[in-house]
């Protein structure tokens, strides 16, 4: 825990060190730094999204998890192109209502999503998950615009080579949302159906058996899982 | 012109620079100001700004009067001329008198003269070791600028270099920003086809790919139009297989299916 410093002067450090660094590195750092419990940086545009770099398993399982329900700050601050700060969920369960219970099931009290501008384009969120209800402080809020920013330059500096396998999936983090269009066409030439349905079936029937898309898609990938035509919806184990 | 007008003057040029930054950038319309401008705090009887281009050419962007005589004065300073050397040597250049300027610039220095001009000023556009062109000012007197209107002429160019070159930045990461944006769209679009080839020739996610970028490199397209094409239904999955170079004895089953 970094406690030497004010938080914004190591912000300020942050940025003037970090732009050159692969936007995996900044996201443990920016819990540091943020002092914050986890963070997700996604990379968005209007169509998808993919995780680029978690702080932990739980980080990622809340972004999987509002990539499952289509829905939560991280979506909402892509779209609205602005800071998503909800300082505690259990006041507000009809603010993304499938959200919302699943993340206090996991342990988390707020959440804050910082989009990622640059110029006129927002590339993806920043999204901050606290343990413990309560809002930034306006140190944190700003030094979390600050990591935002530092975060997006760092996401342009991506190369196709090497860290575009991290940013596109194939590796890191962002692996299991590659299993997931997988499992996709999978199921499309399985049920002969359009990509699109697939995807719809395969997050409603995550949804409807209270898990991730991310594990479901895993087992489609790997052969333990089929989706039924018949009886759209259900499922038999292989 | 009296020193209060002429801060009144220069403020007001200094405003309307700084309106041309936060409004939708316009270079043309920035560097008419500065043009005008310079004419208008008198410190020069005509002023052009010349900017370089991708062949390293010097080009004339914006200057105080529409003259064809005073626009040819810039131009033919791609060659030789205050302008060239201020921008190769980058640092400000000076002549007091054109009318013996003739060694210095054989072609210009008549020109200029013949123009009406007796002096010139050229200072490079410049950030750091970055020059991006010059500011040229013509006098219509012999002698050197005073220095006072040297430092307003200079605080002028170094204000609408950094304007320039920020706007440069912007824009080329906004170009980056897209490329990230189409990047993820490619890349589902790839997974998506990878899966949709792997259920139907019950191979490994990886087999798929080969396949994929085979028939990308033997049709000569890019793999992500193929992926588009195979997902959209354009391209037929089979026809992705008989058009591929991958031997089929090569390719992993997947595990605990049997394959067709």
């Amino acid at each position: 825990m970094i406690d030497k410093y004010p938080m914004s002067g190591v912000a300020a450090q942050f940025a003037a060190n970090r732009v050159a660094k692969p936007p995996r590195s900044l996201c443990r750092l920016s819990v540091d730094i943020l002092g914050v419990s986890a963070t997700c940086v996604t990379l968005m545009n209007n169509q998808n999204s993919a995780p680029v770099c978690a702080s932990d398993g739980r980080a990622s399982k809340l972004d999987d998890l509002q990539y499952t329900v289509g829905e939560g700050p991280s979506p909402e601050a892509f779209a609205g192109r602005s800071l998503v700060s909800e300082p505690d969920l259990a006041q507000i369960p009809q603010r993304w209502r499938h959200f919302t219970p699943a993340a206090i099931e996991l342990g988390i009290a707020g959440v804050f999503a910082f989009p990622l501008q640059v110029g006129d384009s927002c590339v993806g969120v920043l999204t901050a998950y606290q343990t413990v209800a309560g809002p930034l402080s306006l140190d944190q809020e700003t030094d979390g615009l600050l990591v935002a920013d530092t975060i997006a330059q760092s996401m342009l500096r991506m190369r196709p080579e090497g860290d575009f396998e991290i940013l596109a999936g194939t590796v890191g983090e962002g692996a299991h949302r590659a299993e997931f269009h997988q499992a996709t066409g999978m199921i499309a030439v399985a049920l002969e159906i359009p990509v699109s349905e697939a995807a719809v079936r395969i997050r409603a029937y995550a949804f409807g058996a209270d898990r991730t898309v991310a594990d479901v898609a895993g087992d489609i990938v790997a052969g333990r899982l089929r989706l039924d035509n018949d009886r759209p919806g259900s499922e038999f184990e292989v | 012109m009296a020193p209060i007008e002429r801060e009144d003057l220069l403020v007001g040029t200094f405003v309307q620079l700084t309106n041309t930054l936060v409004d939708d950038f316009d270079i043309i319309d920035l560097l008419t100001y500065l043009a005008d401008g310079c004419v208008d705090l008198n410190l020069a009887a005509a002023a052009g700004i010349l900017l370089v281009d991708n062949e390293d050419k010097l080009r004339v962007m914006a200057a105080s009067s529409d003259r064809a005589r005073l626009l040819e004065l810039f131009q033919l300073q791609n060659d030789e001329g205050p302008c060239l050397d201020a921008f190769s040597g980058k640092e400000a250049v000076t002549e007091v008198d054109l009318r013996k300027a003739k060694g210095r610039w054989p072609i210009f220095a008549p020109e200029a003269v013949d123009a009406g001009f007796r002096s010139v000023h050229a200072i490079p556009l410049r950030l750091r070791t970055t020059v991006i062109g010059a500011l040229n000012l013509f006098g219509d007197r012999v002698g050197a600028m005073p220095e006072a209107d040297l430092k307003v002429a200079r605080a002028l160019a170094d204000v609408v270099s950094i304007a320039i070159i920020q706007n440069q930045t912007i824009r080329e990461s906004e170009v980056r920003a897209v490329q990230l944006q189409r990047a993820l769209d490619s890349r589902v679009a790839i997974e998506q086809a990878k899966g949709m080839l792997a259920e139907r020739s019950q191979i490994d996610m990886d087999s798929a790919f080969r396949h994929l970028r085979s028939f990308a490199r033997n049709t000569r397209r890019h793999l992500t139009a193929v992926a588009v094409d195979v997902v959209s239904g354009a391209v037929a999955l089979d026809e992705v297989r008989s058009g591929s170079s991958v031997s089929p004895s090569s390719l992993e089953q997947k595990p605990g299916r049997q394959g067709p």
